[in-house]
């Protein structure tokens, strides 16, 4: 059962005689629970894809549809309840604002959305308690490491629980053990809370903790790989010998 | 989502809590946008407090005397023979009682310290039928008696008097002077005034008033009480009917504020525009650059939900914040403003018109400042704040493309061009558009600006170049890579420097004027003069006998004086001034506009013919040969135009020259408010002089003075009205100044990390100080030179649109205020340079670099 | 790898007799890297004959006697030298992928693209699947453990960035034509050769 699908999903640039094809009839299905890797190279369409499934971009053609409904139908109040309802999203950057302390940032979708302040507050505590800055709650943005800024980001993400939480190369700006702090708590949410999660990345470590794999070229899916469980010890220590030991 | 409740609450609050903090993240530009605000609002304010106590010091003495229902007066506002009148009135419809009154609000004359009226300075003198009055008036006595009929030499004062003049009490005696000179009466009884602030009333019996006001058997007001349960308006129209269109019921006797004044309204209004437009523009561009600052965050906002007009509240939450703030700030400064401009007029309008000024503590007074200051902040944080919201999430998150910058320059020249064009045709055609055409060239410039902005980089580049050396590259290189801000920048000293162009013109203009008219006005040897010479109608005259006096004075060849009585025409004010035909050619010479000045001379004396002056011309649309219309005491009566003239008594107001005998006729006054001598050739002036003053013992209204030294003293006083202009013109410099010290600080602000960077590469902290003064330099004098082109244009527009309504100023160029206004416009941009530059220089290298 | 060096190293922290010199090779070093007995037992008699460990006869009761080794002087100065020799990883520059790939580009029935790609695949697998271990592991008890995963993670990271770069210069790659093998003379060269032939080998930089 898919949460999100697209349908020949196009994005095109540019003026009519020079098209860019930024997206190019992409069909993706993504389940429920499901932790999805997108990779490719730089300008293969991958920003463009996760702007459009989170709503934030309209598709020149095709649709997206979450939970079978079609978002690109919507109009943009629509679409903004959406996105604070349904959607979360973490950037490479400038994920804060930085007038807000952290919980201030993370209860924002929330009180954007009308909930009282205090119980947008204490939900928000909860969600950074999830990414393990129970303590950080009541700093500045400038006053937190760029990994403990991404996991903020990341609970403002799931703080209003929702459908699928998008993630543009949240780990491009991190140092390897930030990166691999932030993919554990990721991985974690996925499989503590079955949370459905797309992830843009470059890297292929991070990729590796992801389920799924696919690859974009031009615009295009080129592979899409399903990574199964865990393999036998045995096999594993063959491999390493071959690899790593060889 | 659960709890929605007072959702509305929590998004406004937290949007609040997110803005102030916002705010004081960036304190120093935060103050300084608050204080363009302040500075519109305070000017506002004082306004405010101050003009309406200015107009009604010129109104106050047509309020109604007593407090009757109806009050009837002659629609000229003269006076008339009650008997007829009364008996009409009498005999209406609704009307339970009528009294007739004879009343008039004059200036005391300076008397000595210990006088018994005191502090009094405006009081207004009111006869009344002792018989009468009281079926009609509502006088609460607060001590002593009313008078009795047939009673003389008795006085019931107000309260409101008492209070000035402590000394007068029951049964004092004090001297008042009337038009036969100084008179005795008795205070017999004091009554409760309306107000403590209310004009103080000296209530004589109608025998003793005609006497003082030398208004024999006749009256200036019918007070009318109605029978209960009788419509107002119904018996109004009734004794309208019954009296036909000399007479008109209910204080419709508007005094006539000098059209001098209303143009000094309407300047000082021009300036409270100014600077509020100044404002709103330094808003505008302060909001621009925090969109476009803060683009990210906004987008990130969007990202996770925030709806278009959530995006666009924040800002105008943030805007109002700052309107909010700034206006209370504003209004505080206003009223230390008002307190000082009080101060600094309050000897000139003595000079004029010895009326003090008071702060008018009018609820318009405060409404307008508190709603235009933080209107004006949202209406300039409107645009931006929109095109906040108008971000799509993702144009937040990339980086700008700055594509299209040159073609919106190339837009901006023309529409800017387009603008200026019609500008200057409207101001060359001369028409009513005149001041439209000066605004629209305001416009325009600051429409072009952006394009300007290289030309102009290149232009005056070398200049800096010159001074600065190599920085001076760095910062033409600065200033053509931000069009847009340096426009910004620019046009705010732009309009600071044309204000003080325009100023410099049009007192240019008015002091050549004036002072020609006044050396020719004064042709006469001896003035007599009453204390104010600006408004006839609050000085008391002198009867005949005074005149008389001094013509018997063995120095004095001639002896021509001037009376004034006031009228509408066609509805409109116009002042009377009678004069005597046969002497007043030799004591004055009017300049002859249209007209011969001998023929014109001979015409008075013949019938109802009248000299009118420019303003009339234009205003009342009379020209020679015309017949028009007067108001009088007897009816309307119909007066021929024989030449146009004036004079500097008279240049600045809508004036009709009749004859005396013409006057008395038709006005009944017979009062002389000015009195011209000619001595004998050959004479002692100071000997002639020390007589006059002696024959004017009795008359304390007045002084004599050497007509050379009054005109110089005129002119003198006219010089210190126009430091008043400068003064508002020097306030106009100040947020232009502002505005200049904010844009550069924040394009500083905004360029930390560039200039991080310059360091970083080897820039020294002198080098870049002299980057960012050479900036400063090279927007002074973009600004300047822009400043100065509106300022002709609007100067001219300005005494186009004068001349319109009769002020026949010639336009002077005004080469010394443009050199002065280059030099203040560079200097203010320097300085304002200064702060910023220094900041630059002291920047971290390495926080710079990390600065966000 | 050196199994040799491993018992000294091992025997030189403390005499020890080869049954439990197995136990603790394997406690140390990886519970993955699976030495046979039998391969102990042979390397050890190889370390007595060059004289780099002995053993002494501990007699039990219950048990044949064990002999327990413990390491010599000349051992010592050997696993000295070991230490201080630095390892040099065997580069795989010719390895089988390496050789499937170039073959590919060259031309035969499945595209080099998916080559690629299947290779990928697999890492991405081995990847995922270490990852997996990795994450299991317990820092404080299997750092050693933790620390060859990673090896094997960054390796196959290695892997797939190199392959990413292949993909990234396919375009370029498939315009590749392998150097025409220059025709090796045999015997002694002939003397009479044409002319235009012997210009041609003359230049065959230029073409
Ligand atoms: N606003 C835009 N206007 C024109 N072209 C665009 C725009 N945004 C993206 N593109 C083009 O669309 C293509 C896909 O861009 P996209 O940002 O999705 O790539 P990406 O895979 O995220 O790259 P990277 O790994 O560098 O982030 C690129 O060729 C890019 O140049
Ligand atoms: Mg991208």
């Amino acid at each position: 059962m898919s949460i999100v699908r697209t349908e020949a999903l196009t994005k095109v640039y540019g003026v009519a005689s020079q098209p860019i094809y930024a997206l190019n009839e992409v069909n993706l299905a993504v389940d429920e629970g499901e932790f999805l890797a997108i990779m490719g190279p730089s300008g293969s369409g991958k920003s463009t894809l996760l702007y459009l499934l989170g709503g934030l971009d309209r598709p020149t053609s095709g649709s997206v549809r979450l939970r079978e409904s079609d978002i690109s139908a919507l109009d943009d109040d629509a679409l903004s309840r959406l996105r604070r309802t349904s959607l979360g999203f973490v950037f490479q950057f400038f994920n804060l604002v930085p007038v807000l302390s952290a919980r201030e940032n993370v209860a924002m979708p929330l009180i954007l959305d009308g909930v009282r302040r205090v119980d947008a507050l204490k939900r928000a505590d909860d969600a950074l308690a999830r990414v393990g800055l129970a303590d950080r709650g009541a700093h500045r943005p400038s006053e937190l490491s760029g990994g403990e800024q991404q996991r903020v980001a990341l609970a403002r993400a799931l703080v209003a629980q929702p459908a699928v939480v998008l993630a543009d190369e949240p780990t491009g700006n991190l140092d390897s053990r930030s990166s691999d702090e932030m993919v554990q708590v990721l991985r974690q949410t996925v499989d503590a809370w079955g949370q459905t999660l797309i992830l843009v990345t470059h890297d292929p470590r991070v990729a590796a903790y992801a389920d799924r794999i696919v690859f974009l070229k031009d615009g295009k899916i080129v592979d899409d790989n399903r990574l199964k469980g865990q393999g036998s010890a045995e096999q594993i220590r063959e491999q390493l010998n071959i690899m790593a030991l060889g | 989502m659960t709890a929605k409740t007072n959702s509305f609450g929590t998004k406004t609050w937290q949007m609040t809590l997110m803005a102030l903090r916002y705010l004081s993240g960036r304190k120093l530009r935060t103050v300084l946008t608050t204080l363009a605000i302040v500075f519109g609002v305070a000017l506002i304010f004082a306004m405010n407090l101050v003009l309406p106590g200015i107009i009604d010091a010129f109104n106050q003495s047509m309020a109604s005397v007593t407090g009757a229902d109806l009050t009837v007066t002659n629609v000229a506002g003269g006076s008339f023979d009650p008997g007829p009148v009364l008996e009409r009135i009498q005999a209406t419809d609704g009307v339970q009682a009528a009294t007739g009154i004879l009343f008039r609000q004059f200036t005391l004359p300076e008397r000595d310290e210990g006088d018994v009226l005191g502090d009094l300075k405006e009081i207004e003198l009111v006869g009344v039928d002792p018989a009468t009055v009281n079926d009609v008036s509502r006088l609460v006595m607060h001590e002593g008696r009313f008078l009795e009929p047939g009673e003389r030499g008795s006085a019931v004062i107000s309260t409101s008097a008492a209070a000035l003049a402590p000394r007068l009490q029951l049964g004092t005696d004090f001297s008042l002077v009337t038009a036969s000179g100084l008179q005795t009466f008795t205070v017999v009884g004091l009554f409760t005034s309306d107000s403590v602030l209310a004009v103080p009333q000296f209530i004589l019996t109608l025998p003793d008033a005609q006497a003082a006001l030398d208004q024999p058997g006749l009256i200036n007001a019918v007070e009318v009480l109605l029978k209960p349960g009788a419509d107002r308006d119904d018996v109004a129209a009734a004794i309208e009917r019954g009296l036909g269109d000399n007479f008109t019921p209910a204080d419709n006797a508007t005094l006539t504020a000098l059209p001098a004044m209303d143009v000094a309204f309407a300047m000082f209004n021009l300036f409270g525009a100014l600077a509020l437009f100044l404002g709103a523009f330094l808003i505008f561009n302060t909001f621009r650059t925090v969109v476009i600052e803060r683009r990210r965050d906004l987008g990130m906002l969007r990202a996770i939900g925030a709806t278009r007009r959530q995006i666009t509240q924040t800002i105008l939450i943030e805007g109002a914040i700052q309107g909010v703030g700034g206006t209370l700030i504003g209004l505080l400064l206003g009223y230390g403003l008002a307190v000082g401009m009080l101060a600094a007029m309050e000897p000139i309008m003595h000079e004029f018109i010895a009326i003090d000024l008071e702060m008018h503590y009018s609820l318009s007074a405060f409404a307008i400042p508190m709603i235009l200051g933080p209107a004006v902040v949202l209406a300039a944080s409107y645009w931006p704040a929109r095109s906040a919201g108008k971000m799509s999430p993702l144009e937040a998150l990339r980086p700008v493309p700055l594509a299209g910058m040159r073609h919106a320059a190339r837009w901006s020249v023309i529409a800017g061009g387009v603008c200026v064009v019609v500008a200057i045709a409207l101001l060359v055609s001369g028409s009513s558009g005149a001041i439209a055409g000066a605004l629209l060239f305001l416009v325009g410039m600051v429409i072009a600006a952006p394009g300007l902005v290289l030309p102009a980089a290149r232009l005056f580049g070398p200049l800096v170049t010159l001074w600065f050396a190599r920085e001076g590259d760095l910062s033409r290189g600065n200033v053509a890579r931000q069009p847009g801000r340096a426009a910004i920048t620019a046009s705010t000293l732009m309009i600071g420097v044309a204000t003080v162009v325009m100023m410099a013109a049009l007192v240019n203009s008015m002091m050549g004027l004036a002072s020609d008219l006044t050396r020719e006005t004064f042709a006469s040897d001896v003035l007599v003069v009453p204390q104010s010479v600006a408004v006839y109608n609050n000085v008391l005259g002198a009867g005949e006998g005074l005149a008389e006096q001094i013509r018997a004075l063995p120095e004095v060849e001639t002896v021509a004086t001037l009376r004034p009585a006031s009228t509408s025409t066609d509805g409109s004010p116009l002042a009377v001034l009678g004069i005597d035909p046969a002497v007043y050619a030799q004591v004055s010479s009017i300049q002859f506009i249209e007209g011969d000045a001998d023929e014109a001379y001979a015409a008075l004396r013949t019938g109802r013919n009248a000299i009118v002056t420019a303003l009339a011309q234009k205003m009342l649309g009379l020209d020679v040969g015309d017949d028009f219309v007067m108001e009088t005491a007897e009816g309307p009566q119909t007066y021929h135009v024989v030449a146009v003239a004036h004079d500097v008594l008279t240049f600045k107001t809508s004036s009709a020259v009749i004859s005396q005998a013409n006057l008395a006729a038709d006005f009944h006054t017979s009062e002389d408010v000015m009195l011209m001598i000619n001595l004998v050739p050959g004479a002692d002036k100071t000997a002639a002089l020390a007589d006059v003053q002696a024959a004017l013992a009795g008359y304390p209204q007045f002084t004599a003075h050497l007509s050379s030294e009054y005109g110089d003293d005129l002119i003198e006083t006219s010089m210190g009205a126009t430091r008043l202009f400068y003064f508002v013109a020097a306030l106009i410099l100040i947020p232009a100044g502002l505005g200049l010290l904010n844009t550069l600080t924040i394009n500083v602000l905004e360029r930390t990390r560039e200039i991080g960077m310059v360091r970083a590469v080897g820039g020294s902290r002198s080098q870049v100080r002299r980057m960012v003064t050479g900036e400063a330099l090279l927007l002074g004098i973009f600004g300047a030179a822009m400043g100065v082109l509106s300022g002709v244009a609007i100067s001219y527009g300005v005494i186009t649109a004068f001349s319109m309504i009769g002020w026949e100023l010639p336009y002077t160029f005004p080469a010394a205020g443009i050199v002065a206004a280059l030099v203040i416009g560079v200097l203010l941009a320097l300085s304002a340079g200064i702060l910023p530059a220094r900041s630059a220089a002291k920047l971290d290298i390495i926080r710079a670099l990390q600065y966000e | 790898m050196s199994v040799k060096h491993t018992l000294l190293a091992l025997l030189y922290q403390q005499p020890m007799h080869g049954y439990e010199l197995g136990k603790q090779l394997n406690l140390v070093v990886s519970a993955e890297w699976d030495v046979k007995p039998g391969q102990i037992a042979s390397t050890l008699t190889r370390l007595r004959d060059a004289n780099l460990v002995d053993y002494e006869i501990e007699e039990t009761d219950d048990a044949p006697d064990r002999k327990v080794y413990h390491i010599t002087e000349e051992g010592r100065r050997e696993l000295e030298g070991w230490y201080l020799s630095p390892e040099v990883r065997q580069y795989r520059l010719g390895d089988a992928f390496y050789i499937k790939f170039v073959l590919s580009l060259v031309g035969g029935p499945v595209s080099p693209e998916l080559v690629l790609r299947t290779q990928r695949r697999e890492l991405f697998q081995q990847l995922h699947e270490v990852t997996e271990l990795s994450r299991q592991a317990d820092p404080r008890t299997q750092l050693p453990w933790i620390l060859l995963l990673e090896s094997a993670i960054m390796h196959l990271e290695a892997d797939l960035r190199w392959i990413e770069m292949c993909e990234a210069r396919l375009p370029d790659l498939k315009h590749y034509t392998p150097p025409k093998p220059q025709p090796k003379r045999r015997g002694r060269p002939r003397r009479q050769r044409t002319k235009p032939r012997q210009a041609q080998e003359l230049k065959p930089v230029e073409e």
